[in-house]
């Protein structure tokens, strides 16, 4: 479970650096943008709590 | 850092490894406050090669700093500033000393309550202060700060460790966030000056032509120039390094080479979220040159959207809270009968007032230059004491080894550099940006003479 935790907050935290790069690279608009930075960043916080700071790691 | 080891060296077996304080100078250099600091250079008219140059040359000055200055005393003597304060200051200077510091840290715990109000404007839409204002200007905006002030000062006083856990989750997350704010002013600069930028000599022209160009700054602000930036980055946090408060974190590292762990917070906070935030105000004055008001809630929303928003509300409360928690343990010292949640609670509301006054925040650049001069005198004298003291041939930690509660010779090194510093800006027209460089010498050989004046005085 804590596998897949980490897993999505690798991605949430590449989305984060990557989409604003595609946008400035012009691949994709800035409401999309807004909304992927938004879902990246519920995913980071819901995900990260998970693992990171918890007694045994 | 798990044990406190206040009146204690550092064991061993409770130092850190490198990694612990790249993690942790990256997530305290990130804060709130940086989203007002970048807006700031671009309202004091700075150009590209000045802010670009100037904070590449200001940060390393910084972080030598660190490595130089801070941590090869913190990892020989290994103990709290406070308790080589006492060493050498006795109790009652060290009394007087931390009511400067809770005094500034609540200032500064205020500006970063102003940062996070800044972000419910964009929900509640209430007119917000503007780059000149120092006084609350609307009812709305004073609700706002209080609520949000309230809440942080609560959670300071009984979650602060809730607080800390939610700070770590934040850190990694936020700098990206940072990074997006400067990406997206870009794209939408390219877009509406219609640049081609095919090369970095076109990026490059962009940045002198429309990001930072320079010329007369905003009604109100200060010019600045390459020395004020490099003077900037160097001393922002002077009373860390140079004043030598990061002795208290860094007498846990195992090599005194860990002070380069500085350099995380220097340039991710110092270089990258600063050019960043200056990228989101430069857009909106471009867009609006009548729009002046630097509010990072709504330049955050208007780039990133929730997200933006959600990390200027994180990046001003997990800043804001260690700050109100440490200014509450200075006071706490001086009252050590009270307990530490109440003192923590006063001194958040206090930061909750403060914060309502925009004049803080709006002038932060010259509050965080006058922080710096404030307690940098006492980082000069733990130096001296430390490095010279055999050399000139005056007693290391003397008040400690005479018992008395106050040394003269470090309390007027304080109080006379301070007056000079003050006499410089007011009557020589050195501007608080650079009046510390000076003054850390001018403490140094006061500290010097007045201490071998007046042991050789109390020996005869």
């Amino acid at each position: 479970m804590k596998a897949i935790a980490r897993l999505m907050s690798v991605v949430a935290l590449a989305a984060t650096v990557l989409i604003p790069m595609v946008y400035l690279a012009g691949g994709v608009e800035l409401p999309t943008m807004k909304t992927c930075l938004t879902i990246a960043t519920l995913l980071w916080f819901v995900a990260t709590p998970t693992w990171m700071g918890r007694s045994g790691e | 850092m798990a044990e406190e080891f206040e009146r204690q060296p550092v064991p061993e077996r409770a130092l850190l490894g490198f990694k612990s304080f790249v993690g942790m100078y990256a997530g305290e250099h990130t804060a709130g406050t940086e989203l007002m600091i970048g807006p700031l250079f671009v309202a004091a008219g700075v150009s590209a090669f000045d802010v670009v140059t100037g904070l590449l040359v200001g940060n390393l000055l910084a972080v030598l700093s660190w490595v130089f200055l801070t941590a090869p005393i913190a990892t020989r003597a290994r103990l709290t500033l406070y308790y080589q304060l006492e060493k050498i200051c006795g109790r009652k200077l060290v009394v007087l000393y931390n009511l400067a510091n809770g005094v500034m840290f609540c200032f500064l715990a205020g500006s970063m309550v102003t940062v996070s109000a800044t972000a419910v404007g964009v929900w509640f839409n209430f007119p917000m202060p503007g780059l000149n204002d120092l006084l609350p200007n609307s009812a709305g905006w004073v609700i706002a700060v209080l609520v949000v002030g309230v809440l942080i000062a609560v959670v300071a006083a009984y979650g602060y460790k809730m607080v800390a856990h939610i700070a770590n989750i934040a850190a990694p997350w936020m700098t990206p966030v940072f990074l997006a704010f400067g990406l997206v002013a870009l794209k939408q600069f390219i877009d509406v000056t219609g640049t081609q930028v095919q090369s970095a000599g076109d990026l490059w022209r962009l940045a002198e032509t429309h990001l930072w160009k320079g010329g007369d700054p905003l009604p109100g602000q200060v010019k600045f120039t390459f020395w004020h930036v490099m003077f900037f980055a160097w001393f922002c946090n002077m009373a860390m390094h140079i004043g030598m408060s990061d002795l208290t974190v860094l007498r846990y590292a195992k090599r005194s080479w860990y002070g380069v762990a500085s350099a995380t917070g220097m340039y991710l906070g110092h270089f990258l979220a600063w050019l960043s935030a200056s990228l989101l105000y430069a857009l909106q004055l471009h867009q609006d040159p009548a729009n002046t008001a630097v509010l990072p809630g709504p330049l955050a929303y208007r780039a990133c959207g929730f997200a933006g928003l959600i990390c200027v509300i994180i990046a001003g409360w997990t800043t804001a809270n260690p700050t109100i928690y440490r200014a509450g343990m200075a006071f706490q010292a001086i009252m050590p009968n009270r307990s530490r949640y109440a003192v923590t609670l006063v001194t958040g509301l206090i930061a909750a007032l403060a914060g309502m006054f925009p004049a803080i925040a709006m002038k932060l650049l010259g509050f965080v230059a006058l922080y710096g001069m404030l307690l940098m005198p006492m980082g000069a004298v733990v130096f001296v004491d430390f490095w010279l003291s055999r050399k000139f041939g005056f007693q290391q930690h003397y008040a400690e080894k005479r018992g008395i509660s106050i040394n003269w010779a470090a309390g007027l090194t304080w109080f006379l550099t301070l007056g000079i510093c003050w006499a410089l800006v007011q009557f020589a027209g050195v501007q608080i940006f650079f009046v510390s460089l000076p003054g850390w010498f001018i403490a140094a050989i006061l500290y010097v003479a007045l201490s071998k004046a007046l042991q050789q005085q109390e020996a005869s």
